[in-house]
């Protein structure tokens, strides 16, 4: 049973436990200190790290994420174990280094990724809702363009050192980071900052990382799957998500149907939608929310560590051009950006079908 | 949603990509497309400045005056929201932000329809994640 839960999981139930758990350890950090409804979010966290790592100089949003560092370890232990670790690449990483950093500047005017959608929605927030309803309809659309044949070139195997990179470089700044070094920026006292303890922090980083490599767990690829295929297994674990962190939240006095006082949101619903939708276009024609891009990094799809990459640098860039949403609203900068991102996607939608 | 294939395809995403440019375009002449919302606001009264305004019109008792300062001085040093900070504004400005809330929502208060959502500011910035 254990087996086929965490080693294999296939069957809806299987994947609703996993679904489940992610969504209760991500309502756990939270409880223990992380900031509210950022238990997991891919593009909070590296919005932190690089922080941490002086791409920007904001104190208030500079933590190196032991959460984000355990993700890529506990996805490459678990597809090396599995022996799934393959590297390949070469289906065009510009393209998805691009689309990385249109995700990533959409999930920041959004305040948070596909995840923290959940996330926030459980919580009660009407603008997460809105952002998650949005979500949705991007991965509707674009699953349009991918019955239309949209694609990439075929990945093709690439040498193993290179797939490697990427975890050594997370164990090396795992250690460093434990070590209380100051070689990171200061972690400053900010809201954005507010942590749970490192360790704990680690070790769940590592199970999202491991349980999301075993189970695929993807919120834009779940709706992706039910709308293309009507196979709702994948859509079982991110329901799941949603209702144990929607059930958590309401017994411990978390859950608080609003929308002007969301914590840490902008009431903007429109931008909100937009945003979002914009990020489940793009997360489906580049193959992955934020949280997957990293797990597929882990495993060796180096074009996926383009996307990656990608994001770290809009993740600098959304600071210091000031293009990231905050509860006083949706920055024009983050307006364009969006709208910027709508054209890349939709440019190569058309551009690529019949490419694959 | 089957017949939207090939050319057809091709010429909704042109027409949206028309239309997200021409959206920009507004965008970026109807703003300062580069105006950073909370952090470096260089000019005008410091956040100390704003807080002693703000103080002196709840003395008042002009909750709308009080409130766009406090909005002020978070906007140029969001830490004083933060509960975790030494910079806090205390336990005591959290209860009263709370209250001026409700107040204003049930019409306790006479203010102008702007106290509300700058309230509603201050609470979501004091409960607030990462933004």
């Amino acid at each position: 049973m254990i087996r086929k839960v965490f080693a294999y999981p296939e069957s809806a139930g299987a994947l609703a436990v996993l679904g489940g758990l992610f969504g209760a350890v991500a309502v756990g950090l939270t409880v223990l200190g992380n900031p509210a409804s950022s238990g997991l979010c891919a593009s909070c966290f590296l919005v932190n790290v690089a922080g941490a790592l002086h791409m920007h100089a904001k104190s208030s949003q500079s933590y190196l994420r032991p959460e984000l560092l355990g993700i890529v370890l506990g996805a490459f232990f678990a597809a090396f174990s599995s022996r799934e670790f393959r590297v390949r690449g070469g289906s065009s990483p510009a393209l998805h280094f691009v689309g990385g950093a249109f995700i990533l500047l959409g999930c920041e005017v959004f305040i948070g990724c596909p995840i923290k959608a959940l996330l926030r929605t459980a919580g009660g927030g009407g603008a997460g809702a809105a952002g998650l309803l949005g979500l949705a309809a991007g991965v509707a659309f674009a699953a349009i363009f991918l019955r239309d044949g949209f694609g990439f070139r075929e990945k093709t195997t690439i040498p193993e050192t290179a797939g490697l990179a990427l975890p050594a470089i997370a164990f090396l700044l795992l250690f460093a980071a434990s070590m209380n070094t100051d070689l990171f920026a200061a972690t400053g006292i900010g809201v954005g900052a507010n942590h749970a303890p490192f360790v704990v922090s680690a070790v769940a980083g590592i199970f999202f990382g491991a349980a999301g490599q075993r189970s695929r767990f993807c919120v834009t690829g779940s709706i992706k799957t039910a709308v293309l295929a009507r196979d709702f297994r994948e859509g079982a674990g991110t329901v799941a998500f949603l209702a144990v962190a929607l059930l958590l939240n309401v017994a411990l006095g978390n859950f608080h149907p609003t929308v002007t006082l969301e914590p840490g949101a902008h009431t903007d619903l429109a931008w909100a939608f937009l945003a979002m939708a914009m990020v489940g276009f793009g997360a489906i024609l580049i193959s992955g929310c934020p949280f997957r891009q990293l797990v597929l990094a882990s495993t060796g799809d180096m074009d996926a560590a383009a996307a990656v990459a990608g994001m770290l640098l809009a993740a600098s860039l959304s600071v210091t051009l000031g293009i990231g949403s905050s509860p006083a609203g949706v920055a024009p900068a983050g307006k364009l950006a969006v709208l910027a991102g709508w054209i890349f996607f939709l440019g190569m939608g058309v551009r690529q079908r019949g490419a694959a | 949603m089957d017949r939207l294939t090939g050319k057809r395809l091709t010429a909704l995403g042109v027409v949206l990509i028309a239309l997200a440019a021409a959206a920009a375009v507004f965008v970026a002449v109807s703003a300062d497309p580069l105006e950073v919302r909370e952090a470096g606001l260089p000019d005008g009264p410091s956040a100390d400045e704003h807080l002693s305004r703000a103080r002196a019109a709840e003395i008042k008792g002009d909750v709308t005056e009080a409130l766009v300062h406090y909005r002020e001085a978070v906007m140029r040093r969001p830490r004083i929201v933060d509960r975790r900070s030494p910079e806090f504004l205390g336990a005591d400005f959290e209860v009263k932000v709370r209250t001026w809330i409700s107040e204003l929502r049930k019409g306790g208060i006479s203010a102008a329809p702007a106290a509300l959502r700058d309230a509603s500011f201050l609470f979501r910035r004091m409960y607030g994640g990462c933004g």
